[in-house]
């Protein structure tokens, strides 16, 4: 399959990719539905349009849900989607003292240039992380995944890393059940016909990110009727001049973060927002909390950035940045295409169509913002009664779709119910996600090296590559451990 | 989400009780089976290495956690938790219900409804129950909102993106 | 009470509706035959994305998509050679839509106890066209021939590691042949596809790469990789490499085998109904000839072969023959199945054996 960037200019790409920035602002407007769980639901889907449009689509609807929380985080105090949080704490103030226009305004201003960083980033590094990933062997990739898991485990579970791990390594034996690669043997199949093929990730994550949102939801908040009353959106671009260095520190923050496994736009925004508010000088740094522009900048530049650092492992190592781009990259593997280091000699043309997607659906995304406003302030008032068993519906028809398949229902259900649970315990599921996705990639690499090396055991820790992710993960691992014996000071969890 | 982190280890102390020991017998189990597992070439390429490691490791890790939380009292936490739970039940009945009422909704469409009605009608039948209960609208408005979705919903998917639906078939 | 009685209604209505709609699911087998294909049609591969079964299946369901007028949805599910997808295809159901992609006619399945079903008694495979098996070095191997290969394995047994597409997959196949007939042992390496395979190679990861020409076709016109040899009795002559050496002239009791490669085969559960068996068959020889399917065969090095009824059938039975006792014979950690059992007969008695009992041609 061959793309080239003229297919990006054609009416129908860039319709399919506005419709999807529109519904993902749209969708991630409404509280409680996340970009994660757009993605999820929309792979099913987007495997029944043509590829380019397929691609546009999922781009757009990456883009628009990242944006789309910020409304009602700014103008009801109600974070849209986790990663608005922070926003939620510092524009509602403001709203309050009748300044809401203007720090929306400047909300999408802030992911409007986070988002050209992102993008500044995949493009830079994709060919260096390719260029290196094709000397990786089996050895290496096995670590590299063992150190994707341990790393999303440290940086989605604030002070309790534990917990991250614990709940990568669920995902981790999620994969391990049914037949495995090599011999063909049945994993903990237990004389089931339908274990014995796997459990796909796609219905977990539907599962984890969305039945389980919506049960989160029924039990955690109350009915919300709130009415806000917003004139005008401002962009001020005086203002973020302004605030330019939290703007840097904040996009490198966020791009660098979606970098890392598993570590999507809530993280990112925590990281930065935390950040900001230890470097800010003592005058700004007294305004965190009632309402500070400064924070709002380093929030939200790190959400959108966060997209295109995300994109980078999935796309050049096969290890999703994030659970949405986890769901991207199960849209792109029911194309046909396998990302990873062969990207560019199997699908040429790929990477560069994927950019130009992205470009555009920024500019879409910041255009279609401001002019949403107004119509999008009524969705808030829908609902939530109405909406979610709505989402419920999607949800089934989302992991039905797949594979044509009940049993994948079941799955999404049982781990609709298995992440309500965990969550409420205090473990992320954002490593359970890539443990279930990674774990077949550990297995296989894993036990083909130590065949490889069956007759020269010790020159496994010879190899450069190899003994410096060695090295990173037991760094991680001491991390995680002297973190949680500190008082903790980090960022919550989500 | 934004809570205070300081008094998170407190909070979750007894919840810790219960993961740490659960978890730690789901590792215990994955590793003894995977002890059982056939090793075709040698134990370097057997089918059961990763999940003998992972076993072991999660047994490890929920250890460490069922300690920690022992430590600090948890099991006098966990009574302390089940009696707010209790409490919370009480105080936030309303939400709790809510939310099994969705949990057994879905339930009841997944398992009931979808394997005997066709998609369409299950999915309103599913929606106006879950919206008379949930929403408390009159029966019109409520009728009007499942039916509309529920067509809806079967149109973009049996024509426009031109999929099977679950169920047991549909008439659009 | 009141607020109940629309409701009541509805789910009379309801029960109407399904009793028309299970009067009418009795009628259906009567009717799915005019419609057929009703929907999307959904073709799961074996093999991973980008290999040769998934580059041959995506070829073929572009023309086939217009022939049929439906959509084809074509979908990985790789592992076990192709075990996965064929479980999956084999528990859908029996009405034309879902097809399998694999290769070789599943051969290798029922003697390694991945699948129970028989080749040529459950399914209708259609060979689309075929592949040669091809070993290849990185420019700056030691080896300079496939001679150098056989002597250093040789010398050191089971050490020089040589890559496959899966263990008892067709690349592995290929090698066990060698060993058979030069009376050595290498250490095979599987990875899963023979995508991965090559790479494996390029990286220096194994010692020599056996996959497919066409896998292996790029990086030979690039100068990634070099060729040591192919599976054929004279040379092969390739746009961009040159001609490659037959592996007949290093181990001249492979003559009775080449060409070897892998087919790379459509399946369908046999009892689908003929009508819809025979549309496929008729729009296949149709599609094999469409020019941009052709041009991909000639750009990837590989070999239009239709074969369909019961000529595929009886290619199934015999190939199966081969590789069911070279496996057991051989006894590749995974032939945990004696063919004796299975009733699949020595090579050498196939000629006597078929047609056998119970044998139903379809065409």
């Amino acid at each position: 399959m061959t793309l080239d960037l003229s297919q990006i200019v054609q009416p129908m790409t860039l319709l399919t990719m506005a419709t999807g920035v529109v519904f993902g602002l749209l969708w991630g407007a409404m509280p409680g539905l996340s970009t994660s769980m757009a993605m999820a639901l929309l792979v099913g889907i987007s495997a029944k349009f043509s590829f380019p449009l397929a691609i546009a689509f999922l781009v757009g609807v990456f883009t628009g849900s990242t944006s789309g929380g910020e409304m009602s985080a700014v103008l009801i105090g109600i974070p849209g989607t986790p990663d608005a949080v922070p926003l939620a704490i510092e524009g509602y103030p403001l709203t309050r003292r009748g300044e809401g226009g203007r720090a929306l305004g400047l909300a999408y201003v802030a992911s409007f240039l986070g988002g050209w960083v992102g993008i500044a980033l995949l493009v830079m590094f994709a060919p260096v992380i390719i260029g290196f990933a094709l000397e990786l062997g089996s050895w290496e990739m096995a670590l590299l995944g063992l150190w994707g898991v341990a790393i999303a485990g440290n940086l989605t579970s604030g002070e309790r890393p534990l917990k991250g791990w614990i709940s990568g390594c669920l995902g981790l034996l999620v994969a391990m059940v049914g037949r495995e690669v090599i011999y063909g043997y049945g994993r903990f199949t237990f004389n089931s016909a339908e274990l014995a093929d796997g459990i796909d990730y796609i219905p977990l994550l539907i599962g984890l990110f969305g039945l389980a949102e919506i049960l989160r939801v029924f039990l955690t908040h109350e009915s919300i009727h709130v009415q806000s009353q917003v004139r005008r959106i401002i962009p001020d671009w005086g203002l973020i001049a302004r605030y330019w260095k939290a703007a840097i520190r904040g996009s490198v923050i966020g791009a660098l973060i979606g970098a890392i496994p598993g570590a999507g736009g809530n993280v990112a925004t925590y990281v930065s927002y935390d950040v900001a508010r230890r470097t800010a000088p003592p005058d700004e740094r007294a305004k965190f909390g009632q309402g500070s522009y400064e924070a709002i900048v380093a929030a939200e530049v790190a959400d959108n950035a966060n997209i295109g650092g995300a994109l980078l492992p999935t796309l050049t190592l096969g290890i999703p940045g994030s659970a949405g781009a986890a769901a991207f990259m199960a849209a792109l593997n029911l194309q046909g295409v396998r990302v990873g280091p062969l990207i560019n000699q199997d699908h040429p043309g790929l990477l560069p169509y994927i950019y130009g997607v992205l470009v555009l659906s920024n500019f879409v995304m910041y255009g279609a913002a401001l002019l949403l406003v107004r119509p999008v302030v009524r969705l808030f008032s829908l609902p939530r009664e109405v909406l979610m068993p709505i989402i419920a519906v999607v949800c089934v028809l989302g992991a039905f779709g797949l594979n044509l398949s009940m049993f994948d229902v079941s799955v999404m259900f049982v781990f609709g119910i298995m992440g309500l649970v965990l969550q409420r315990a205090g473990f992320p599921l954002a490593p359970m996600v890539l443990g279930a996705i990674l774990g077949s990639m550990v297995d296989e690499n894993l036990r083909r090296a130590l065949v490889l090396f069956e007759h020269q055991p010790m020159a496994l820790f010879g190899r450069p590559f190899g003994l410096a992710l060695l090295t990173l993960i037991l760094f991680t691992l001491y991390d995680g451990i002297y973190r949680a014996g500190r008082v903790p000071d980090g960022y919550g969890t989500t | 989400m934004v809570t205070p982190t300081v008094d998170r280890r407190e909070r979750e102390r007894g919840p810790d009780l219960v993961a740490g020991t659960s978890l730690a017998a789901l590792g215990l189990y994955v590793a003894a089976q995977a002890v059982t597992m056939p090793r075709p070439a040698g134990w370097h390429s057997a089918p059961g290495l990763l999940p003998f490691l992972l076993g072991s490791w999660l047994t490890a890790m929920s250890a460490v956690l069922l300690v920690g939380s022992v430590k600090r009292g948890g099991g006098a936490q966990l009574r302390r938790a089940v009696r707010q739970i209790r409490q919370d039940v009480t105080v936030r009945a309303d939400r709790v219900w809510r939310m099994a009422f969705m949990l057994a909704g879905v339930a009841v469409y997944v398992y009931l409804l979808l394997p005997r009605l066709y998609f369409e009608i299950a999915t309103f039948v599913y929606l106006a129950t879950t919206m008379r209960v949930l929403w408390r609208r009159e029966p019109l408005k409520i009728a009007l909102v499942a039916g509309g979705v529920a067509v809806a919903l079967t149109l973009l998917f049996s024509r426009f993106l031109r999929t099977l639906l679950p169920g047991a078939g549909s008439w659009l | 009470m009141r607020s109940w009685d629309w409701w009541g209604k509805v789910s009379r209505r309801a029960f109407l509706r399904l009793t028309a709609a299970a009067a009418s699911t009795l009628l259906l087998p009567l009717k799915a035959l005019a419609q057929w294909p009703e929907r999307t049609i959904f073709m799961v591969v074996g093999y991973a994305a980008g290999g040769g079964t998934d580059i041959i299946m995506r070829g073929i369901s572009k023309p086939m998509e217009r022939l049929l007028g439906r959509p084809i949805n074509v979908t990985n599910r790789e592992g076990s050679v192709a075990a996965l997808a064929t479980d999956f295809i084999w528990k859908r159901p029996v009405d034309g839509h879902w097809w399998l992609g694999t290769s070789n006619y599943n051969k290798f399945l029922r003697v390694q106890g991945l699948h129970q079903t028989t080749p040529w008694k459950d399914w209708q495979f259609y060979k689309i066209a075929s592949t040669i098996a091809a070993w290849a070095v990185k420019p700056d191997s030691p080896y300079r021939t496939f001679a150098d290969v056989i002597e250093a394995a040789r010398r050191r047994p089971g050490q020089v590691k040589v890559s496959n597409s899966g263990i008892g997959g067709i690349w592995h196949e290929a090698t066990l042949m060698v060993e058979k007939f030069s009376d050595v042992k290498f250490q095979s390496i599987p990875y899963t596809g023979g995508a991965p395979a090559t790479l494996a190679g390029l990286r220096g990861e194994v010692d020599v790469v056996a996959s497919g020409v066409h896998e292996q076709i790029e990086h030979l016109r690039a100068g990634n990789l070099r060729n040591l040899a192919v599976f054929t009795a004279e040379p092969l002559a390739v746009g961009g490499a040159g001609s490659l050496p037959p592996v007949v002239s290093y181990v001249s009791r492979l003559k009775d085998f080449a060409p070897f490669g892998g087919s790379l085969t459509l399946g369908l559960r046999r009892d689908i109904d003929l009508e819809i068996l025979t549309t496929i068959d008729r729009h296949l020889r149709q599609a094999v000839s469409d020019p941009e399917f052709t041009q991909m065969l000639d750009r990837q090095v590989l070999f239009k072969a239709l074969k369909t009824g019961r000529e595929a059938d009886r290619e199934a039975a015999a190939t199966e023959a081969v590789t069911a006792w070279l496996f057991w014979e051989q006894k590749l950690e995974t032939a945990r199945v004696n063919p004796a059992d299975l009733g699949i007969p020595r090579p050498e008695e196939f000629e006597r054996w078929w047609p056998p009992r119970g044998y139903r041609p379809l065409w």
